[in-house]
């Protein structure tokens, strides 16, 4: 008969070691990191271009290279690339974050002969048909046509923008107009202008034998070694001071509640503390507002709150989406949530149970040889350490609960957070609370 | 392969469990066999509400996500039309506290009116934000009650309506439990870094004593497809939407594979016939999809488009049906469909690379009836020829049982 009364003993994982990758460095200058685990014959390659949209010389330039890069070179049509590729089985595209133009190759090994000169076709001489782009561009308009009928995705958009202003880099929105203005030549010139060794690095994850790597190198030196250019001038972002706004949004069912600040990138001194201190506010299904108000007042199916970061800064979010009618309740909450961090130090229970959710859940994100080239290629292009998941379980393992109220003060002042609101009504204006003194 | 070794408990729990060594983490799985399709049609959405409840807490385990994120894991939980999965992933030497937990609230779930009160109005905000806050978030509403009459597949999981959800009793919750939630109706997968006989012994032991229940008896309607229908919806979008749907076979079905192949024919890959032809080339649509939902039996075979700006409705609908009539006329080249096939082998391969993701194949293929046809799954696709694919579709697609649903903009 089991013991039902008494959980059964637990351990935690002693260590969480963060990926060393292997890094070899190509004649052209190109660092390529290796990542070599895992048991299926699968391998994932990554080439990433720094810049995204910070080295943007229009909007949306970043997204247009990464949307049309498929879209034919100089040699093939877009139907020959994705046959080939769809015929191996395998998937090769393009994405874009704001600080990266990525290209990923991911199949099996034993084709990655016939794949890699394709994906090196596509870097090195894609042609961006001006027909294409039309379609690209038509497609884009459409798209946001309905995607602005979403409560979340306008709650995001004017967040972000009132966070880094409407010209900056990481705060600008994409509208038809932008679109539109779009020129073939634009994309060909940010690609000549990125598409270089000096300004990349290519990760090669998963289980591949010691061949496949020497294929991947000869492949990969065929970027030219340009060198790196100047990073553009970009003025600094707003100070950051609280604004409510409301925007209207007659046929909604629910509203959307999205609040934030901005940060700093994940290199900052308070990084591992904080992401700590967000985690225990919204991050998990034990955070305080999951508990509070989604599993006590039943307001919400889903609240969170999470810091991004890019390599030049980082904000912070909170966001959920609420029935209408308890939709002032909901802020109050979330501003009572706040306010309880910065108050009294969480005891040690509830640090207790952090501790083990996060050790378990930083050891499930370097599980297997894909997450940890995620890992790797999101600490490279932001400039981060790569020890950086040892120095955050360092920082849970020592932290003291008054570290934590302390960070809360100094970091989440209501005074600061700007609240944006989607929904049919108004939420009822109240008074911000008054600033913690600290 | 996925190698692994099973047993059946005393009570009838169904037990599996694999070895990957290369992960430091094990999942644990429980699967019951009840879905949506389970739901009294007064009380839709309760299969779904159950799974919310689930989480309440037990009668040794008071607070069951607490304890395991002590334990240093993260667990979820998913509803269909046929099944209910639970999922927990932590580190591996902690697989008894998962055991623990699992069993605790397959015998012993707390169940009070103030949680039910509290996980009906979340279900219902989940509600709203799904099927109201998305674009067409309520087509399947729609497309399912054109596709079924009498078959409880003729509702969504979420439910009909939030009306449903708010009026379903803590008595009704109770009978679910009793009926649904015991050994001889789960099934229990472990997968990760144990050793797999240890793994069936820990789950004899935290599972062998709960008491054996009777299986429910399933009644399903049979029902045959018969005439084309056709409806016309409008809801708050801006643009224009075509549903197309026909019955497709039952996941267990010998054509099952073949009508998988043609939705990849169809809409698999940027190489895909009615992305490549009707997106890219012709430019008649802004978007399109192709697939085969996920009932086990029998399926839908949908696809849902939108024109393209300057486009009508119309005109799209017989581009898609002149590529189903291509289908049906003409027999795909062996390149298209070695292509195919070379991509489900792949898709299946990848499928093995995270260990939870193995655990819930284990799973769903135990549902349906013996999780070893996780080793033959790649064969079977490789063994439909050209004119399988033609003749399924032709089967599949007749004019006669076509489903249409036209998704209009408010006028």
């Amino acid at each position: 008969m089991p013991d039902r009364k008494h959980m059964p003993s637990l351990r935690l994982p002693e260590r969480v070691r963060a990926p060393r990758p292997q890094r070899i460095i190509l004649p052209n200058g190109l660092p390529l990191y290796c990542i070599n685990q895992g048991q299926l014959e699968v391998a994932r390659l990554d080439l990433v271009f720094r810049g995204g949209r910070w080295t943007e010389q229009k909007p949306l330039v970043a997204t247009g290279v990464a949307g049309l890069l498929m879209e034919g070179t100089h040699r093939h049509s877009a139907a020959w690339i994705a046959e080939q590729t769809d015929f191996y089985g395998s998937s090769l595209g393009a994405s874009f974050s704001m600080d990266s133009v990525e290209v990923s190759l991911f199949g099996l090994t034993r084709h990655y002969a016939h794949l890699l000169p394709i994906m090196m076709e596509v870097v090195c001489a894609a042609a961006f048909p001006k027909e294409e782009l039309q379609s690209f561009i038509a497609y884009h308009q459409a798209r946001l046509l309905i995607d602005l009928e979403q409560i979340d995705v306008v709650a995001f958009r004017v967040l972000t923008e009132k966070i880094f202003g409407t010209h900056h880099p990481y705060g600008y929105n994409s509208t038809p107009e932008a679109y539109a203005q779009l020129t073939q030549e634009d994309l060909l010139q940010y690609v000549h202008h990125h598409f270089h060794a000096a300004n990349a690095y290519a990760v090669l994850s998963g289980r591949f034998h010691l061949k496949l790597i020497d294929h991947v190198c000869e492949q990969l030196a065929q970027l030219p070694s340009q060198i790196a250019q100047h990073p553009p001038q970009i003025d600094p972002p707003p100070a950051p001071t609280g604004v409510y706004q409301h925007v209207y949004m007659p046929h909604t069912s629910q509203t959307a509640i999205y609040l934030g600040r901005r940060l700093w990138p994940r290199h900052h001194p308070d990084f591992p503390a904080f992401y700590i201190l967000v985690t225990l506010l919204g991050g998990f299904f034990g955070s305080r507002l999951i508990k509070r108000i989604r599993e006590k007042l039943g307001y919400t199916y889903n609240i969170y709150a999470e810091m991004e970061t890019m390599a030049h800064d980082g904000y912070l979010l909170i966001a959920t989406e609420t029935a209408t009618e308890r939709a002032a309740e909901t802020l109050s909450e979330i501003f009572a949530a706040i306010r309880r961090l910065q108050l009294e130090p969480p005891d040690e229970e509830e640090l207790r149970m952090l501790r083990s959710y996060l050790l378990g859940n930083l050891l499930a994100q370097l599980d297997g040889p894909f997450n940890q080239a995620d890992y790797v290629r999101t600490h490279l292009t932001e400039q981060a350490p790569l020890d950086m998941v040892e120095r955050i379980i360092h920082t849970l393992h020592h932290i003291k609960p008054h570290t934590l109220q302390e960070l809360a003060c100094k970091w989440l002042d209501p005074q600061v957070l700007t609240v944006i609101t989607v929904g049919p009504k108004k939420i009822p204006h109240r008074k911000k609370p008054k600033p913690y003194a600290y | 392969m996925i190698p692994f070794e099973a047993t059946t408990l005393h009570n009838g729990l169904r037990v599996i469990a694999h070895r990957d060594p290369g992960t430091p983490l094990v999942a644990v799985e429980v699967l019951y066999r009840v879905g949506s399709r389970d739901d009294p049609p007064q009380r839709t959405g309760l299969a779904h509400l159950f799974e919310h409840l689930m989480f309440g807490g037990s009668a040794h385990a008071s607070n069951f996500d607490d304890a395991l994120q002590l334990a240093g894991g993260e667990n979820n939980a998913f509803t269909n039309a046929d099944a209910t999965n639970y999922y927990n992933t932590l580190p591996a030497c902690n697989l008894e506290i998962a055991l623990w937990l699992e069993s605790d609230r397959m015998c012993c779930l707390k169940l009070d009116e103030a949680t039910l009160r509290i996980q009906q109005q979340v279900v219902i905000e989940e509600f709203k934000e799904t099927t109201y806050g998305e674009p067409y978030g309520d087509a399947w509403h729609h497309l399912l009650a054109l596709a079924w009459k009498h078959h409880p597949y003729r509702w969504p999981t979420i439910g009909q309506s939030p009306a449903h959800i708010a009026a379903i009793s803590l008595e009704d919750i109770r009978a679910f439990y009793d009926r649904y939630y015991h050994p001889a109706n789960a099934v229990l997968v472990i997968a990760g870094n144990v050793n797999p006989h240890h793994a069936l012994v820990q789950a004899e032991k935290w599972f062998g004593e709960l008491p054996a229940r009777p299986m429910p008896l399933r009644q399903l309607p049979v029902e045959n497809p018969q005439g084309p229908r056709k409806a016309e919806v409008h809801g708050n979008v801006k643009v224009e939407a075509l549903f197309l749907a026909w019955h497709a076979p039952a996941r267990t079905h010998p054509d099952y594979h073949a009508a998988e192949l043609i939705s990849d024919l169809l809409d698999n890959g940027p190489s895909a016939r009615l992305y490549r032809r009707l997106m890219r080339e012709r430019k008649l649509a802004s978007h399109i999809d192709c697939y085969l939902s996920s009932h086990i039996g029998p399926s839908l075979f949908v696809i849902e488009g939108r024109p393209a700006k300057g486009v009508s409705l119309v005109q799209l609908e017989l581009a898609i049906r002149e590529e189903i009539a291509r289908l049906c006329e003409e027999l795909p080249s062996m390149r298209e469909l070695t292509k195919v096939q070379n991509k489900a082998e792949a898709n299946l391969l990848f499928g093995e690379i995270q260990v939870l993701h193995k655990a819930l194949n284990l799973a769903f293929f135990e549902m349906l009836g013996d999780a070893a046809m996780i080793q033959t799954e790649h064969l079977k696709y490789r063994q439909v020829q050209r004119h399988d694919i033609q003749r399924v579709a032709q089967q599949m697609c007749s004019p006669e049982r076509e489903i249409v649903l036209y998704y209009l903009p408010q006028q």
